[in-house]
């Protein structure tokens, strides 16, 4: 099954998608903040990255363009999962190379695993 | 008659001579034209020539022999008699002359004693000088100096209002003159050439012009200020009434407000106005800041609570009894709402930052309209709705507009209308063609109705309907304010019709996408020779 990484710096939010996507059969890495996404996207390359935008030291942006810019990583889909949601926010990530931009009270974890579903094909 | 005394005195020397000269003198006393008479000493009569028997109306010889007192006033005759018999010579006595039919003749006396080789006084000669013709004259001259007199007093009134005008609008000028100077906001003003006119020290301030003399330069002459050049290119982006904001620096934010300045006929330049709200935007940003970070900081729990709750309702968390579920789907729908308060409230602070509206494009307010409908097909089927969108025949032109602003506008409406419809009620959408300048939008509902006497807070924050608090119907109170607010900036109007418990329509209209420049744009172009590559950067 495929992997997929959780960047997510609120622990119950973290748990939550975690539980529900391990429900549906994916093999679920963690991270905590950007700096640890960044080290387990090296580590594991994941198949997909779930990503929270609002973050402790290197935030989601920062994390996003380096993934892309990096060709190691450049074809892991990522898939931003934030708090923040205006235009210019969701611009900003399309144009870094996000596939989707999910604003998460506007989703349930169901309609999120819809989402991913959509995107692994 | 004849002079015969005349006769008598040359008669001696020269008689046959005389005799000629004395013919000649009769002749010549006999017509001349003016009025003569030759009076003894004792006031009798002697001769009188055709002038005076003309003067008169007496027959030739018909006076001879008569006192003068037939002629003259007795004090008038009594005091010409001792005058001449003193003086030898009497001029310009002034007297009444009667004539037989005893009208007056107001007369001017000339009188000459004449004496015999014995210097006795004989009698004297009497010239008269008709005045009424001098007269007449001289009330004709009268009339025409007072004439000239009224004429100078009224020019002299004339002058003197004139003077008072003057000096009135010395004063006004000075009194606008200083209330202007005196204005903390700048004002310019430049003539139809483009000329400054007007520049009070605010403005200079503001703009950080020191030079003294820049009334009468021209907008090329002081263009090498940046800031003035990024005035009156923010001035010529300008659309017809709104308000203009210009950035000096980091924290200097001015307002900026033009007009054309004209009389009935003609234009006579235009006027900007420079306000510094610095100040103002710094709180505003500062409060619309803390809005944002606490809805975004209310998000994060929000959605936890929102993931928690439909993973009970979907089995997640394990099994649930149906009363159990029940209340969870409560929970759930009291959270969206929630969720939902956040959004407005971050809506709100973007329009009060004034982000609300960045990019205007042409669009299509019709197919803006079904994105939005198509969005909301579910609840209007499952509120059983009778749902209707017109169109007109012909195809409606472009708008400019924020697209995403517009759809929340329309958005908001819908959902309004739908939230206060009852189930099986009626809602319809229609756009037309208002004029040349303006699309309108209108959404009519059956819905509850809003009560008269709250009808004028509908647009203010937080409003919320006293009939639709009492069906516990969920709703902000934010979504008119924002629906004013954008349609506002897009140079729009909104406006409602609304009858408690028959329906509402809301009404607004969006300027329609004009293929020539902005108002203020072809006003500067004619102002400006727009050769000027610093007005066409």
């Amino acid at each position: 099954m495929a992997n997929i990484l959780v960047v997510e710096d609120d622990k119950f939010l973290r748990e939550l998608i975690v539980r529900k996507l391990k429900e549906e059969n994916y093999n679920v890495i963690e991270a905590i903040d950007g700096e640890d996404g960044l080290a387990k996207i090296k580590e594991t390359k994941p198949d997909l990255v779930l990503l929270d935008l609002i973050l402790p030291g290197i935030d989601g942006f920062e994390l996003l363009s380096r993934v892309k810019e990096d060709p190691f990583s450049s074809q892991i889909p990522v898939i931003i999962l934030s708090n923040l949601g205006q235009r210019d926010d969701i611009e900003k990530g399309l144009r870094l190379g996000a596939v989707d931009f999910l604003v998460k009270a506007h989703f349930t974890p169901g309609e999120i695993i819809q989402k991913i579903k959509n995107v692994l094909g | 008659m004849t002079f015969n005394n005349k006769k008598k005195e040359k008669t001696g020397n020269f008689p046959k001579k005389t005799e000629t000269s004395q013919n000649h003198l009769q002749d010549l006393a006999f017509f001349f034209p003016l009025p003569l008479v030759f009076v003894s000493s004792g006031g009798v009569i002697l001769e009188t020539n055709l002038a005076l028997n003309e003067l008169l109306n007496y027959q030739e010889g018909e006076l001879i022999g008569e006192s003068l007192e037939k002629l003259l006033q007795k004090p008038d005759f009594e005091k010409l008699l001792k005058e001449t018999l003193e003086n030898d010579f009497v001029k310009n006595f002034e007297s009444i002359l009667k004539t037989k039919e005893n009208k007056e003749i107001p007369s001017s006396l000339y009188a000459r004693l004449k004496r015999d080789e014995k210097n006795q006084p004989i009698g004297f000669f009497l010239a008269f000088f008709d005045l009424r013709k001098i007269q007449k004259t001289q009330k004709e001259l009268e009339e025409k100096t007072r004439d000239l007199e009224r004429t100078k007093i009224s020019l002299l009134n004339i002058l003197e209002d004139m003077e008072e005008a003057r000096r009135t609008a010395e004063l006004e000028q000075l009194k606008t003159r200083a209330i202007i100077n005196n204005l903390i906001d700048g004002i310019l003003f430049f003539d139809n050439e483009g000329v400054l006119q007007i520049i009070n020290p605010a403005a200079k301030k503001i703009l950080g012009l020191k030079e003294e003399n820049l009334i009468g330069k021209t907008i090329e002459e002081i263009e090498k200020n940046s800031l003035l050049i990024k005035v009156i290119q923010a001035a010529k982006s300008q659309e017809k009434d709104s308000v203009k904001e210009i950035a000096f620096g980091p924290d200097q934010i001015f307002e900026l407000n033009s007009a054309l300045v004209s009389s009935e006929t003609e234009n006579l330049g235009f006027v900007i106005n420079i306000r510094d709200v610095s100040r103002e935007r710094r709180v505003e940003r500062l409060k619309s800041e803390f809005v944002t970070v606490a809805a975004h900081q209310l998000r994060t729990p929000l959605s936890a609570i929102k993931w928690t709750l439909k993973m009970f309702l979907e089995g997640d968390l394990g099994q649930l009894t149906p009363n159990q579920l029940n209340f969870i789907e409560k929970l759930y729908q009291s959270n969206e709402r929630m969720i939902e308060l956040v959004n407005d409230l971050l809506n709100v602070a973007r329009i009060e930052e004034g982000r609300q509206i960045t990019e205007l494009v042409p669009a299509s307010l019709e197919s803006l309209c079904q994105e939005v409908i198509d969005s909301f097909k579910y609840l209007l089927d499952k509120k059983n709705i009778v749902f209707g969108f017109l169109l007109p025949a012909e195809k409606l032109p472009l708008v400019k507009v924020d697209r995403e602003s517009i759809k929340l506008v329309i958005h908001n409406l819908l959902d309004n209308a739908i939230k206060y419809t009852p189930v099986g009620g009626q809602i319809t959408i229609s756009l037309t063609k208002k004029n040349d300048e303006f699309l309108e939008f209108q959404i009519k509902d059956t819905g509850f109705g809003i009560p008269k006497d709250q009808q004028h807070r509908i647009f203010s924050r937080f409003f919320r309907g006293a009939n639709i608090i009492k069906l516990e119907t969920e709703g902000t109170g934010l979504g008119l304010f924002i629906v004013k607010n954008i349609v506002e900036a897009h140079g729009g109007r909104v406006w409602f019709e609304s009858e408690e418990g028959k329906g509402t329509t809301f009404y607004f209209t969006l300027p329609i996408l004009q293929s020539g420049k902005s108002i203020f744009e072809k006003i500067y172009k004619k102002l400006f020779r727009p050769s000027k590559p610093s007005f066409s950067r």
